[in-house]
C-alpha cells in the first residue's frame, strides 16, 4: 500500500514540475526596460517553459538586490564601482546587451525651435545657476531662435538610477563646478529640482509641466513625442540623439576586459555625448544548472537575434567587436 | 476610576480641540528629518537646522619608561552643534559647544567652541566671522571626529592656532583649482579678546587638483577616482601668541607656515605635513615639525590599519620630539560610529619623560 501511495505522489509531482514554466526572476534599470519586456515576451513565445520576470526598480535596486543573492539576474545603466566590486558576496559578469542615450527632454511650446545645450550649460541649469529659458548662455547657444523669458523646472530622479549614473558621470567630465558641488553617482544631492520616480516618472513630469527640462532614455522621449535638445560634443558639433550618433559613442572607445566603461563625453565628430552601455549583471557561478542553462541560452539570442528589436525602440545595437568579445564571456558562465 | 474617566475625557477634548485650530494647516509646511543628525528646514530650504550630537569616549594608558604607569577614562570631545541657513541658503551658521572632560580641557563644563556666520556671495567670494578655527594647518581643519587615530599627533600641537575670534575672506577661483582664505584675528585663542592693537593674520591656499575637495582624513568613502590636494598656509601673529607654540613663549611676534599634501584612492590614503615657525622679537627661535601618516582598508569602508610617524625640531634647547605610532580602525558607519586603537612609541612626550609607549582606545559616535 504504501508502495502505491509513493509510487502516485511522485507521479503527481512530476506532472506539476513538468507543467511549470522555469521562473527566472531579475529587477534592475528602468532605462532598457522596453526592451528588455520586448524581448521576454518574444523569447517565451520561442520557449514557453520559461517565464521572466522583470522588476524595473531602477539600477541602484538592480544592484542591491543581485549583491544579495535575492534575484536570478540584475540590469543596470551603470556598471559596479570598484567597491561594489569587493562588497560582492559571489562573482558577477557585466553583459552589455544595447546602447541608449540619456536626452535632455523639454517641455516649452514657447521655444521657436529645436534647443541647442552644451555641456556646462546644462551642469549650471541643473545647479540652478541658470534660472530662465533666456538666460544668456542658453541664448548664446541658439542664437537664431526665440526663447521665453520664464522659469525653468528641473525634473531629476529621486531614485537610485543608472540614467542618473551616466548622466552625472558626463556632467562631471565637463564641469569641474559640477564635480567639485555634486559629483558622480546613482543618487546625488540635486541642487534644485524636484524629484521623480524611474524614466517613467521623470517622462510624466516633464510631459505635464510646462517650463520643464529633465533627463531620460531617448526611447522614453520618443514614445511620448517630447522634444529634446541637441548637445554639443567634444569635438564642438551640435548632435542630436539618434541611433547613429549614440554607436558612434561607442566606436572610439576601447572595451575593458570586464565592460565595465563609460561612453560619456567621447571623441567622435558625430558622437552623441551621453551615450552609454546597459548592462545585464549575471552571477559567473549559476547555483541552479537548469537556470543557468536558460539565462546563458537566452543571453546568446539577445545578443544575437535581439538586437534586430532594439533600434525600433530607438536602442543602439551592439558593435559586431563587443559581439564577439561576448560570445567567449558567455561561455565562462557556468 | 471616576477621576480617570474625567482626567481621559480632558484629554481627549484637548487632542479634539488642538487638532482643529484655524491657521496651522496655512502655516508653509517644513520639513523634519533624519539623517547624520536631525535636520529641520522650512518649506523654501533657505531656513535649516542640523542638530549633532558628539561624543568621543577614550581609555588611555601611558607606560613612561621613567615613571609609573597611568590609565583613565576621558570624553576626550563631547559636543553639541548646530549648523544651517538662514534666510538663505547663502548663509551659513555654525554653532558648537563643547563639554569634553579631558586634563587640558574644561571638566564637564560647557565652553564655546565655534559661532560663526559665513556669507556666500558667490563661490568666489565668501566672508566667515565670529569664531571659529584658523584656517592654518590641514589636520586642525579636520574635524576631530574625522581623524584616523584617536588624535593629531604630537606634532600638531606645537604648531595648532586652534580656534580664534575674527574675520575670514574665501572662495575658490580658477575653476576650482585654487582655494583662499584671508583672515585676520586676535591672536589670543578661543574665547579671549585682545588687549592691544596687534592682530594675527593669515593666508591659506588650498589646491585640489585631482578629485573633490574634503577635509577628512582615512579613504573610508572608497575614492573610485584619485583624489590629491595640496596646501600652504601663512600666518603672522603681531599679537603674540596667549597659546604656546612649540618653545616660543607667549606673547612674542611668530611666524607660522605650512605646507600639507593628501592622497586617497580605493581605501588607501597618505598625508603628510610640514609646520615651521619663528620669532621676530627677542630670542632667535626656530620651531620645525612634521607629521606623515598612511592608512589601508583591510575591508573596504569599514577596517582600516594606519600608522604615523611625527616628530619635532624645537629651537630654544627644548628637546626634539617623536611618534612613532600604529592604529587599526573599524568603522560601523563611516566617521559617524567608529572604534579606533592606536599604539604609540614617544620620545619625550609632554609629561611623558624621554621615553614612553602609549596605548588609546576610543569610540566616536555622531548623532
Amino acid at each position: 500500500m504504501k508502495k502505491w501511495i509513493a509510487a502516485l505522489a511522485l507521479l503527481f509531482s512530476a506532472n506539476a514540475v513538468a507543467g511549470e514554466a522555469l521562473l527566472i526572476n531579475g529587477a534592475g534599470a528602468t532605462f532598457p526596460y522596453p526592451l528588455y519586456s520586448k524581448w521576454f515576451y518574444e523569447y517565451q513565445k520561442l520557449h514557453p517553459e520559461l517565464k521572466f520576470n522583470y522588476q524595473s526598480i531602477g539600477s541602484g535596486g538592480g544592484i542591491k538586490q543581485i549583491t544579495e543573492q535575492t534575484v536570478d539576474f540584475g540590469a543596470s545603466d551603470a556598471p559596479l564601482s570598484d567597491y561594489e566590486m569587493t562588497n560582492l558576496k559571489a562573482p558577477i559578469v557585466h553583459i552589455p546587451t544595447v546602447l541608449g542615450g540619456v536626452v535632455l527632454a523639454y517641455n516649452n511650446p514657447e521655444i521657436g525651435g529645436a534647443l541647442k545645450l552644451s555641456g556646462s550649460v546644462i551642469a549650471d541649469i541643473f545647479m540652478g545657476t541658470v534660472k530662465k529659458w533666456n538666460d544668456p548662455k542658453i541664448a548664446a547657444l541658439n542664437p537664431v531662435i526665440t526663447l521665453p523669458n520664464s522659469a525653468i523646472l528641473v525634473v531629476h530622479r529621486s531614485d537610485g538610477s543608472g540614467t542618473t549614473y551616466v548622466f552625472t558621470d558626463y556632467l562631471t567630465k565637463v564641469s569641474r563646478a559640477w564635480k567639485m558641488k555634486v559629483g558622480t553617482n546613482k543618487s546625488v544631492s540635486w541642487p534644485v529640482g524636484l524629484g521623480a520616480k524611474g524614466n517613467e516618472g521623470v517622462t510624466g513630469l516633464v510631459k505635464e509641466m510646462p517650463g520643464s527640462i529633465g533627463y531620460i532614455e531617448l526611447g522614453y522621449a520618443m514614445q511620448n513625442k517630447i522634444p529634446v535638445a541637441s548637445l554639443q560634443n567634444k569635438s564642438g558639433n551640435f548632435v542630436a540623439p539618434s541611433i547613429e550618433s549614440i554607436s558612434a559613442a561607442a566606436a572610439g572607445t576601447s572595451m575593458p576586459a570586464d565592460y565595465r566603461v563609460s561612453l560619456t563625453d567621447p571623441s567622435g565628430v558625430q558622437a552623441y555625448p551621453i551615450s552609454s552601455f546597459t548592462y545585464l549583471l549575471i552571477y559567473k557561478n549559476q547555483a541552479d544548472p537548469m537556470k543557468g542553462k536558460a539565462l546563458t541560452d537566452f543571453l546568446k539570442w539577445a545578443i544575437h537575434d535581439g538586437q534586430k528589436m532594439a533600434a525600433p525602440l530607438y536602442y543602439s545595437p551592439l558593435p559586431a567587436s563587443v559581439i564577439g568579445k561576448l560570445d567567449k564571456t558567455i561561455l565562462e558562465i557556468r | 476610576m471616576r477621576r480617570l474617566q474625567q482626567i481621559l475625557g480632558v484629554f481627549v477634548w484637548g487632542v479634539v480641540l488642538f487638532s482643529s485650530v484655524p491657521g496651522v494647516a496655512d502655516e508653509p509646511e517644513g520639513r523634519v528629518f533624519y539623517k547624520d543628525g536631525l535636520h529641520v528646514s522650512s518649506a523654501d530650504e533657505n531656513n535649516v537646522l542640523i542638530l549633532n550630537g558628539r561624543l568621543q569616549s577614550r581609555f588611555t594608558y601611558n607606560a613612561p619608561n621613567q615613571a609609573a604607569d597611568s590609565a583613565q577614562f576621558t570624553i576626550n570631545r563631547g559636543e553639541l552643534r548646530f549648523d544651517g541657513t538662514v534666510f538663505s541658503k547663502k548663509l551659513i551658521y555654525g554653532f558648537e559647544f563643547g563639554f569634553a572632560t579631558r586634563p587640558g580641557a574644561t571638566t564637564g563644563t560647557g565652553i564655546l567652541n565655534d559661532f560663526y556666520m559665513d556669507w556666500f556671495a558667490s563661490d568666489a567670494v565668501g566672508i566667515k566671522f565670529g569664531q571659529f578655527k584658523v584656517p592654518f594647518l590641514y589636520a586642525e581643519l579636520v574635524s576631530g571626529m574625522k581623524q584616523q587615530f584617536p588624535d593629531r599627533s604630537l606634532a600638531h600641537d606645537d604648531f595648532t592656532m586652534g580656534r580664534d575670534l575674527g574675520v575670514s575672506l574665501h572662495g575658490v577661483l580658477f575653476n576650482y583649482y585654487l582655494a583662499y582664505n584671508v583672515f585676520a584675528m586676535n591672536g589670543d585663542g578661543a574665547n579671549n579678546f585682545n588687549s592691544n592693537k596687534g592682530l594675527l593674520a593669515g593666508i591659506r591656499f588650498d589646491l585640489p587638483l585631482l578629485g573633490d575637495y574634503k577635509f577628512t582624513e582615512s579613504d573610508v568613502d572608497y575614492s573610485e577616482e584619485p583624489q590629491f590636494l595640496t596646501g600652504l598656509a601663512y600666518v603672522y601673529n603681531q599679537r603674540g601668541s596667549a597659546i604656546q607654540n612649540g618653545s616660543i613663549p607667549a606673547s612674542i611676534k611668530t611666524s607660522h607656515a605650512t605646507l600639507d599634501a593628501i592622497f586617497r584612492s580605493h581605501g588607501f590614503s597618505l598625508q603628510g605635513a610640514g609646520m615651521f615657525s619663528r620669532t621676530h622679537q627677542g630670542a632667535a627661535i626656530k620651531n620645525w615639525g612634521y607629521n606623515l601618516q598612511s592608512g589601508y582598508f583591510l575591508i573596504p569602508k569599514h577596517l582600516e590599519v594606519a600608522g604615523r610617524f611625527a616628530g619635532t625640531v624645537l629651537g630654544n634647547a627644548v628637546a626634539d620630539q617623536k611618534e612613532y605610532g600604529g592604529a587599526i580602525n573599524y568603522y560601523f558607519n563611516k566617521h559617524m560610529l567608529k572604534l579606533q586603537t592606536d599604539y604609540a612609541y614617544l620620545k619625550n612626550g609632554p609629561g611623558l619623560g624621554a621615553t614612553a609607549h602609549r596605548i588609546r582606545t576610543q569610540l566616536t559616535v555622531v548623532f
